[in-house]
């Protein structure tokens, strides 16, 4: 029988599950950004669509072809993220943040459902580009690389990756977008929508060729970025030397432990809907019933909008919460709490 | 082995840039009707909003088909479902788990607010089978010829009125997804004590507080199995799927009663974990009932829980079938329209069934097959 996640016990935060290294969180360039306006207002010949589509499809089934799922296995945790293979002796392109340490052992789920062993090689780690090579020459299936420096704005695309995680009998998840911008002029965006488990997974264009690797996104669902393959090819000789670099500055105070609150839609706020026992929350005396109408001054107006703010904090720091409590209005001050020992990640 | 290997992608590279250049020369801007596509359309200028209005013209035909399911009590977002007209006299489809126990009512193409009953559910689909005034609307037919579904192709979702409301694009060709989020009470139970499945507590907008369960009360029986601890009373639940209805013996002090709730879906808000800042992945609204479906075609269409049930054609027009759920942050979920046609025909069975017996004991009607 088919298993959408291997959840042992009902859970809902299924990233700290399905990914001991989640796709990483974009919080950056949330102000500076305004959707696209459509430039024309015409719709397309229904001929032009059934054309575009047998190009999608084309090039979804050549992607499928090379698309991998990476089961990476470290520092006692697993995790399960994608990649795509680029040559016929093995080479397989993904993120940085699937992995640590070159030489890591990593099993690779193949399209035609074979496991086969790899190693993790060079990995650069704030362009998070990696490379894996899988043990022995093939041949293996594999997509060609692309220019991502040709990708225009609205060009279709096709996106592959194991979305959250491996799943037996399921083959790797396709989706179709369009590129929509170059963020920070390195990474691709489009809205093909990704999730933990599709980090390393593989953006194509219509000819089915490697133009980018998926690597981040942030809440929206139209925002998913790219590691453009250009990226790899640049440094290819350092990723295939096993070379580490860039380590960019330990993530750990961003992905600890949060207030202990679940939080729901309400007028003016977002209404404490449970407040758990013995976290700080609790402790600053945080009720059920609150109306928590912003965080350090800045307003809330959803669940998403509280948990982004709560996200922002780090350990230790602490959030003041604007409260509305039977009519009247307090400030309550919360330390954020520090992940216990032995949790995920 | 390296330098080799960096010369080849490197030509390889080259090639298709020449490609892709030659592609992007030809293509011409795909504005209009009179545009004739080149030979290799991989651009659409307006985006996705473009071809999401390409296919408003093939959703069009359906403007009198697809409804809107609305909560009677109306505090925050009251749209609970969408409703496909499946027959003459006024028969609709609908999602069953999204229906609640606290009555509803559904919106005409026409702006009318009509009463609407539900006749008959399959748990095993999650459809439950509506009956309203028929005035005005147009039943959609549902094939039992199995769709040729190719990974890629794009399935559009018709919503009321007749507008494209999502385009998706075939993520996963047809499967069966087991059941991985089971039926939510909505109760925390005290497991300090050991012998008997005491409610310690009842969360504000869960089942149990709409069926009148209270802290304190114990629960004697899940559909007639007695339950001894909360243990018991867990894994009971996790048989179930959102939108059953389940029957709970309850013992409230010197008396006991029997209660029949609705159990709904866990969504994101209901819990969360203290340790854990969700993921913006999670940040996705998503439907309570989004896995336990027998035959489902994966899509990457973004579609508000409340979308679902909405009606899913092809790049020609086509009904291939009904978008069900929203599963995750990338994907929505489709019942095929041969799985549509047999599930429909025993639906329409067993209203009939129902209406000849007249009377319409709890649970009747309901089908699960899992």
């Amino acid at each position: 029988m088919t298993r959408v996640l291997d959840r042992s016990t009902p859970t809902l935060w299924t990233a700290a599950r399905v990914g001991r290294l989640p796709l990483s969180l974009g919080l950056a360039l949330v102000a500076s950004w305004a959707p696209p306006q459509p430039r024309s207002n015409d719709v397309l010949a229904p001929a032009i669509l059934v054309q575009l589509e047998e190009r999608v499809v084309a090039a979804a089934d050549r992607a499928l072809a090379a698309t991998v799922g990476l089961k990476i296995r470290e520092n006692r945790t697993e995790g399960d993220g994608s990649g795509v293979i680029v040559s016929e002796d093995g080479y397989i392109l993904t993120v940085a943040h699937n992995f640590s340490r070159p030489g890591t052992r990593i099993k690779v789920y193949l399209p035609d459902g074979r496991v086969v062993d790899g190693v993790g090689l060079g990995r650069n780690e704030r362009g998070d580009c990696a490379l894996v090579k899988i043990d022995g020459d093939g041949p293996w299936p594999y997509a060609n690389i692309g220019d991502s420096d040709a990708l225009v704005e609205n060009e279709l695309c096709v996106m592959t990756g194991h979305a959250g995680g491996i799943v037996a009998d399921r083959p790797a998840v396709v989706r179709v977008g369009t590129f929509t911008d170059r963020a920070r002029r390195y990474w691709l965006q489009t809205d093909c929508a990704m999730m933990p488990g599709d980090s390393g997974g593989a953006l194509f264009d219509l000819d089915g060729n490697v133009v980018g690797i998926n690597s981040y996104i942030e809440q929206r669902v139209d925002r998913n970025f790219h590691v453009p393959v250009k990226s790899f090819l640049d440094d290819w000789e350092r990723l295939a030397a096993s070379e580490n670099w860039n380590a960019a500055r330990s993530r750990s105070n961003r992905e600890s432990g949060a207030l202990g609150l679940a939080v729901r839609t309400a007028d003016g706020g977002v209404e404490v809907q449970y407040v758990f026992e013995g976290y700080r929350a609790d402790e600053a005396g945080v009720q059920v019933g609150d109306l928590i109408i912003a965080v350090d001054g800045r307003s809330v107006s959803s669940p998403s909008s509280f948990r982004a703010r709560e996200r922002d904090l780090r350990v230790g720091e602490t959030a003041t919460l604007t409260i509305e409590r039977d009519g009247e209005r307090l400030e309550i001050d919360v330390e954020k709490a520090r992940r216990e020992a032995g949790e995920d990640e | 082995m390296t330098n080799t290997f960096t010369n080849r992608v490197g030509r390889r590279a080259t090639l298709a840039c020449a490609v892709l250049a030659g592609t992007l020369a030809l293509a011409q801007p795909l504005v209009g009707h009179s545009v004739a596509a080149g030979p290799d359309p991989v651009l659409v200028e307006g985006g996705r909003q473009q071809l999401e209005r390409s296919f408003d013209v093939l959703c069009r035909p359906f403007a009198s088909s697809v409804l809107r399911v609305v909560a009677e009590a109306e505090v925050g977002d009251a749209r609970l479902s969408h409703a496909v007209v499946v027959g003459e006299e006024g028969l609709l489809l609908a999602k069953l788990s999204e229906l609640g126990s606290d009555g509803f009512y559904v919106l005409a193409p026409d702006g009318t607010r009509r009463e609407a009953t539900i006749l008959a559910s399959d748990l095993g689909t999650d459809l439950a089978l509506l009956s309203t005034d028929d005035a005005g609307l147009e039943p959609v037919a549902f094939s039992a010829e199995p769709v040729d579904w190719r990974v890629g192709q794009w399935i559009a979702a018709v919503g009321p009125g007749g507008d494209c409301i999502g385009l998706g694009a075939v993520s996963v060709g047809p499967r069966d997804l087991a059941t991985e989020n089971n039926g939510f009470l909505g109760v925390e139970l005290d497991r300090t004590v050991p012998d008997r499945a005491l409610i310690g507590r009842v969360l504000d907008d869960g089942a149990a507080i709409s069926a009148g369960i209270q802290a304190g009360d114990v629960v004697l029986a899940i559909d007639g199995q007695p339950m001894r601890n909360s243990e018991s009373v867990i894994s009971q639940l996790r048989r179930t799927v959102p939108g059953q209805e389940v029957d709970f013996t309850i013992r409230r002090g010197e008396e006991s009663f029997d209660r029949v709730v609705r159990v709904r879906g866990r969504r994101l808000d209901d819990y969360q974990n203290p340790f854990q800042v969700p993921h913006a992945a999670d940040s996705v609204d998503v439907s309570a009932r989004r896995d336990g479906f027998p035959s489902v075609v994966q899509n990457d269409a973004n579609l508000l829980p409340s979308e679902c049930l909405s009606l899913a054609i092809d790049s020609r027009g086509r009904v291939v079938g009904l978008h069900v759920a929203r599963m995750d942050r990338p994907g929505s979920l489709t019942l095929p329209t041969d799985v549509v046609a047999q599930r429909l025909e025993r639906l329409l069975e067993r209203a009939e069934r129902s209406v000849q017996a007249k009377s319409l004991p709890v649970g009747a009607g309901e089908t699960r097959d899992v």
